[in-house]
């Protein structure tokens, strides 16, 4: 076989083979991949940039106000956090994810009853409404070692050993939490405790 | 006018099927034998010769796509065209260059029994090139059948001359092993 003859055979190709190739319209398709993948990096960039921006604010706001909020930290995490990061106040940018929301706290208290004691710290409702929460909104509360527990009479109780020393029999109790970090979740709003005083 | 009014017209006998045929498939059918070619006024009468044949083709042809009819009519048409040239210099058209190309996937100048090994090599290469992937498919073609240059196939597809030359570089491996293996070289 010489070229030539290859390439008289190839001119009896199929006609479906033909025609496909020489139509326009690979280009276009070319150009619909490419629109459409500068389309999908437009809306990555703006979508992080709007995210980004956010971020930027929700925290400048929240440095602004003396509260530093501890973002995307999921439960089991917050729960089981050590001193270093809880108990120094430190600012903290740790990731956060979207399925998070951050409430846009105007306060970092909350008065609470008692409803259940569990492994983590112990669930309230809210006593006295305030901009943060409504009346009687269901909130985990999270203790960890660096959670400082007050009574009434300002005795304190560190370490509180997660149940202010009352255990179950203080389900009922009205306190007043301060908190570092507010998480909304799937299963509602949990704040991590620094100080739980007991005023009733 | 769509491609079956013109054949019905060629099946008529009717001679405004040349007319019509030029208007639609005028510059197609010329880009293909100015590929072979490459000379304006070999390439117009080699396009006038594709109306004659197919005059004389339909009837008793029927063409299911009269595009690639015509096509393959100037081709071949051209191609025999450039092999009278051929004795005396070679042309400017893509021929030389697509002939040294394919000369990496033969090995000689032997030929081969025509007709039915040519009908046989040319089964081959419809199942070639199924076997390549979308891109190279019309690469192929568009160099090897139509005769495009590498700079045309580039700006059709949007790939840059050099990567449509290492495309069709991977191709000719591809149908040399092909071949080999089929045992034709």
């Amino acid at each position: 076989m010489n070229p030539l003859q290859l390439l008289e055979a190839i001119g009896d190709v199929d006609d479906t083979l033909l025609q496909a190739a020489h139509q326009p319209l690979p280009l276009k398709r070319q150009f619909a991949v490419h629109m459409v993948t500068i389309a999908a990096s437009i809306c990555l960039i703006a979508g992080a940039s709007v995210w980004g921006v956010r971020q930027f604010a929700a925290h400048s706001r929240l440095v602004s106000s003396g509260n530093v909020f501890h973002h995307g930290t999921s439960v089991s995490e917050t729960a089981s956090a050590t001193d270093d990061t809880l108990d120094q106040g430190q600012e903290e940018t740790n990731d956060i994810s979207f399925s998070d929301t951050i409430r846009d706290m105007v306060t970092e208290s909350v008065d609470l009853y008692i409803t259940g004691w569990n492994t983590g710290g112990f669930s309230g409702a809210v006593n006295m409404a305030n901009a943060s929460f409504e009346s009687g909104m269901e909130i985990q509360v999270l203790m960890n070692d660096s959670t400082s527990c007050l009574y009434s009479d300002e005795q304190t109780g560190t370490p509180c050993s997660y149940d202010m020393n009352a255990s179950n029999t203080a389900v009922g109790s009205y306190v007043t939490v301060t908190y570092s970090d507010c998480i909304q979740t799937d299963t509602g709003i949990q704040i991590v405790a620094t100080t739980v005083t007991r005023y009733q | 006018m769509d491609d079956s009014a013109i054949v019905s017209l060629y099946w008529q006998r009717d001679e405004s099927a040349i007319t019509e045929t030029a208007v639609k498939y005028g510059k197609y059918c010329f880009s293909i034998a100015y590929g072979v070619l490459g000379n304006v006024s070999d390439a117009e009468e080699s396009v006038n010769d594709t109306y004659l044949d197919a005059w004389n083709a339909m009837p008793p042809s029927r063409p299911a796509v009269l595009s690639t009819f015509l096509g393959k009519i100037t081709r071949r048409i051209a191609i025999d065209r450039w092999r009278k040239h051929n004795a005396e210099k070679r042309g400017g058209g893509q021929m030389d260059a697509i002939l040294d190309e394919l000369a990496e996937c033969v090995s000689s100048g032997e030929n081969v029994e025509q007709t039915v090994e040519q009908q046989m090599i040319t089964d081959h290469i419809n199942a070639f090139v199924r076997t390549l992937p979308d891109a190279e498919q019309r690469i192929f073609l568009c160099r090897y059948f139509y005769m495009d240059s590498i700079k045309d196939i580039a700006k059709r597809f949007g790939f840059s001359k050099s990567k449509v030359k290492s495309m069709t570089l991977r191709i000719r491996r591809k149908l040399r092993a092909f071949l080999e293996k089929e045992g034709w070289l």
